[in-house]
Formats: structure tokens, C-alpha cells, sequence
């Protein structure tokens, strides 16, 4: 009874540690599903909102987002909540802003208690 | 998260799992199987007695073993995710405990599980046997695991929940019944005489073999209800680190599956006929000839071979569920890599 003790711990040992080596480096438990401003978008006035809609509910105690110019200064008004109608919406207003690259920085803990982070650019390109 | 993080996230689920379901598992095979099986058999007074006595201070040693292992990784899972939802250094995390207890859907069953811990452990010291409350209690406590996973990610009333919860019910009454079947058991048969043990095994058996078949056929159809829920196909189980994971799970499930299998159908008609195995055909025929040859035929010879015989089944069914435990758990092993591994998504905004 030892020796199948023995065999099967290996064998489940080996399978336990070959799983580990499935996982990738970066693990996210809820995801964007798409955004306002979409991805790499390229829009002609100032949006007075970032919205990120994920795939699950948000804990908005350790949920943020930022948005960044291209120097790295906050350019949002610090308002960034997880929506209270819908706890899947992470949004933030922005004040009227000038033609340029803008980096939108996201960090969201979902109900599982996972954090998943990212970050998107838009373009804004106001017409003359 | 970094891969030494999951590592350390999966072996605490994996300690964790394994507790609840010696806990709930016990709790069911105490009052589901056990106790009627008993109540049911034919034994003496003194004899059952005795069993109950013996019983009594099993369980109580499971009880204590699987709470304290328990609260420990309770307690350690809530430290690691405070830290991962935070990202803040250890000693500053008592800061934010508190909005984390009361300000998170995690926290607030976190503090649930606690409490159905601590009363499921007050209930299961009693001597007084409270069947309906820890059965129920056990439901519940099982529930808070589906409510802290990624079942509860979309919201803690979806099918999705239901699934996983059912699931894990299913899973907790078989794993954990067979544990007892492993440990119990045999501390039990040693102390009856060799007819007697035989037929509480058989008894106990049968009406475990029942809950287990029950106990799968809930588990799959819930299983494939839940992963196909959480976005899971047939391509992303070889694309998909999770549909990966979840492949090698299967791998290692369908054994214990057909050692359950051959537990049913296998050991429990031969228990239950004392015929002998396959290879105890030959076996049989080679000690009667031999019987025969060396005129060894005596009055008892009949007895002698039955006992062999009985004991031969009953050593293969202890090999077979040692196999299967140990199988199991290195089930669980996999299942608490798969809650620290996203599932399929549609990915990107």
C-alpha cells in the first residue's frame, strides 16, 4: 500500500507542477469588454467621459481609473468610480481637452477578489 | 499575479478544499450513510455500542483536524488576497482589513464562511446528533466557496453559481464520503469478527455506492454546465491556459471515475455474493485441487477458503478507494490551480 502511496504522490506531483507551467505570467480574473473611447479610436471632439464596460461586477472600494497625456500629466477630473447603476462600468469625466494622444491607466478587483489592470490609448483630433 | 503567487494562492485553495470537504463530506457520510447503515444492520447491542463509541471519537478527530486546517488557510487566503487586491506590503495591510471585511463582496463572505465554520465545528462537538442543521450548514458552507470564486463574478444569483455550486456539493459528499470510507472503515471492521466486519462493510458500502452515484450524476452535468458557462469549448481547452488545466483535471478524473465505477459494480456484487474476484476463480480452483492433492479436506476447509476470500475482495476495495483518494485529491490540486487561472474570455475593449 506504501509503494502505491509513493507512485501515485509522484505522479500527481509531476502533473500538479506540469499544470503550474500552463499558466502564463499575467493572470486576470475580469476583463474589459469594450470602452468609450474604443481602443486606439481616433475621435474629433473631446469626450467629457472614459467608459470601460468589463465582463463581471467590479469591487468599487479597490477599483481606479486615470487618464494620462502623452507627458504623463493627469489630465481626468479625479472622479473615476465603478458605475452604481452597473457594477460592470468603470468611468471618469474629463474636461475639454486639446488635440493629442491620451493614455487611459485602469486597475479593477472583481467580486472573486482578483485585480486585473491595464492601459489603452485614444486620439483626440479636433477639427478646424 | 506572478507564477510563485499562484503557486502559493493554489496550495492554500488546495489545503482549503481539502478541508471542507473532510468536514462536509464527514457531516454527510456521518448522517447519510453511516448512521442509517448502522441503524439498519443486524448487529448486537454491545456491538453497536461499541461502533458508536469508536465512531464518536473518529469524528471528533475529524472535525478538529479539518477546523483547525480550516481556520488556518482561512485566515492565510484572506491575508494573500488582502494583499493582492490592495497591492500593499504585508505589515500595512492591517490598515485597509477593515475595508476589506465590510466594503467588498469578498469580505462580506469571507466573514460568513467564518461564522458557518465556527458553528458547524460547535454543532459537529455535540453528542446530540443535529442532522438537518449541519447538513444544512454544510450547503451553505459550500456555497460561500462558489460565492468568493469566479461562478460569482457576474453576480451571486446566476446560473452560473448554481452550476458551480451544485458541483461542488456533489463533489464534497463523494470525495468526502470515500475519505471515510478509507479512514473509518477499516478502524471500525478490525474490532468485529471477520463475518460481522463483512457484512457492515458490505451495508456501508452499498448505501455509499448509492450517494456516490447520485453524487456523479449531479457533479458532470453541473461540471460541464459551469465550464460552459465560463466560456469554455472544446477548442480552448488545448488554447487556453485555464481549457488547459482543465484538460489535464479531466485526465486525472476519469480514473477516479472508473474506480468508482468498479467499486459499484465490481466489489460490491462480489462483497455481497462472497464470489471471488477474476483472478480468485483461478485461485479457488488451484486451493480446492491442492486441497484435494494434498488431502487437506477438513470440516472447516470451506470456512477457511470463504474468509480468504472475503478478505481477499475486501484488501482490492481498500487498494481500489486508496487509489481513487489519492486520485481525488490530486484533483482538487487542479481545481485550486484553475481558481487562481482566468477562464476564457472575450478579450479586449
Amino acid at each position: 500500500m506504501k509503494g502505491v502511496f509513493l507512485v501515485m504522490s509522484t505522479v500527481l506531483t509531476g502533473l500538479g507542477i506540469f499544470s503550474f507551467g500552463l499558466i502564463s505570467e499575467a493572470q486576470a480574473h475580469v476583463f474589459p469588454v469594450h470602452s468609450e473611447p474604443k481602443v486606439g479610436q481616433v475621435v474629433n471632439t473631446s469626450p467629457f467621459l472614459v467608459r470601460i464596460w468589463f465582463d463581471g461586477k467590479l469591487e468599487p472600494a479597490f477599483s481606479t481609473i486615470e487618464v494620462h497625456d502623452l507627458k504623463g500629466a493627469r489630465v481626468d477630473k479625479g472622479d473615476g468610480r465603478v458605475g452604481p447603476e452597473d457594477r460592470t462600468l468603470l468611468k471618469i469625466s474629463l474636461p475639454s481637452l486639446p488635440s493629442g494622444i491620451y493614455r487611459v491607466f485602469w486597475s479593477v478587483v472583481s467580486q472573486d477578489g482578483h485585480l486585473t489592470e491595464g492601459d489603452f490609448s485614444f486620439t483626440i483630433r479636433v477639427s478646424q | 499575479m506572478v507564477l510563485h503567487s499562484i503557486l502559493l494562492h493554489s496550495i492554500v485553495r488546495w489545503l482549503d478544499f481539502v478541508g471542507m470537504i473532510v468536514l462536509v463530506g464527514g457531516i454527510v457520510f456521518r448522517y447519510l450513510v453511516f448512521q442509517p447503515g448502522l441503524t439498519a444492520s443486524d448487529l448486537a447491542k454491545e456491538e453497536m455500542d461499541s461502533l458508536g463509541k469508536k465512531t464518536e471519537r473518529y469524528n471528533r478527530a475529524v472535525i478538529a483536524i479539518s477546523f483547525l486546517l480550516l481556520i488556518m488557510t482561512l485566515l492565510v487566503d484572506f491575508v494573500l488576497r488582502s494583499q493582492m487586491i490592495s497591492k500593499r506590503p504585508l505589515f500595512e495591510l492591517p490598515s485597509i482589513f477593515y475595508v476589506i471585511l465590510f466594503k467588498t463582496h469578498f469580505g462580506w463572505v469571507w466573514m460568513i464562511k467564518f461564522i458557518l465554520l465556527v458553528s458547524l465545528g460547535m454543532i459537529g462537538w455535540q453528542k446530540r446528533p443535529l442532522r438537518g442543521i449541519s447538513l444544512g450548514l454544510s450547503g451553505l458552507f459550500c456555497l460561500t466557496y462558489t460565492l468568493s470564486g469566479h461562478a460569482a463574478n457576474r453576480s451571486d444569483f446566476s446560473p452560473d453559481v448554481l452550476a458551480d455550486w451544485f458541483h461542488l456539493l456533489a463533489v464534497s459528499a463523494w470525495i468526502g464520503g470515500l475519505i471515510q470510507m478509507r479512514l473509518l472503515m477499516p478502524r471500525l471492521l478490525i474490532s468485529l469478527n471477520d463475518e460481522t466486519a463483512h457484512r457492515l462493510l458490505t451495508r456501508m458500502l452499498g448505501r455509499f455506492s448509492t450517494l456516490a452515484g447520485i453524487c456523479v450524476g449531479i457533479l458532470i452535468p453541473a461540471g460541464v454546465l459551469s465550464v460552459r458557462l465560463r466560456g469554455v469549448t472544446l477548442d480552448s481547452l488545448t488554447e487556453t491556459p485555464y481549457g488547459r488545466i482543465l484538460a489535464v483535471k479531466l485526465l486525472v478524473v476519469l480514473p477516479v471515475l472508473g474506480l468508482g465505477a468498479l467499486s459499484r459494480y465490481y466489489i460490491l456484487p462480489n462483497l455481497r455474493s462472497i464470489k471471488p474476484p477474476f483472478l480468485g476463480n483461478l485461485l479457488l480452483s488451484f486451493l480446492r485441487n491442492i486441497g484435494r492433492i494434498l488431502r487437506l479436506d477438513s470440516p472447516g476447509r470451506n470456512k477457511r477458503i470463504k474468509v480468504f476470500l472475503v478478505s481477499s475482495i475486501q484488501s482490492q476495495f481498500f487498494l481500489f478507494i486508496t487509489v481513487e483518494f489519492l486520485l481525488a485529491m490530486g484533483v482538487l490540486l487542479f481545481a485550486a490551480i484553475l481558481t487562481q487561472t482566468p477562464p476564457p474570455h472575450q478579450m479586449g475593449p
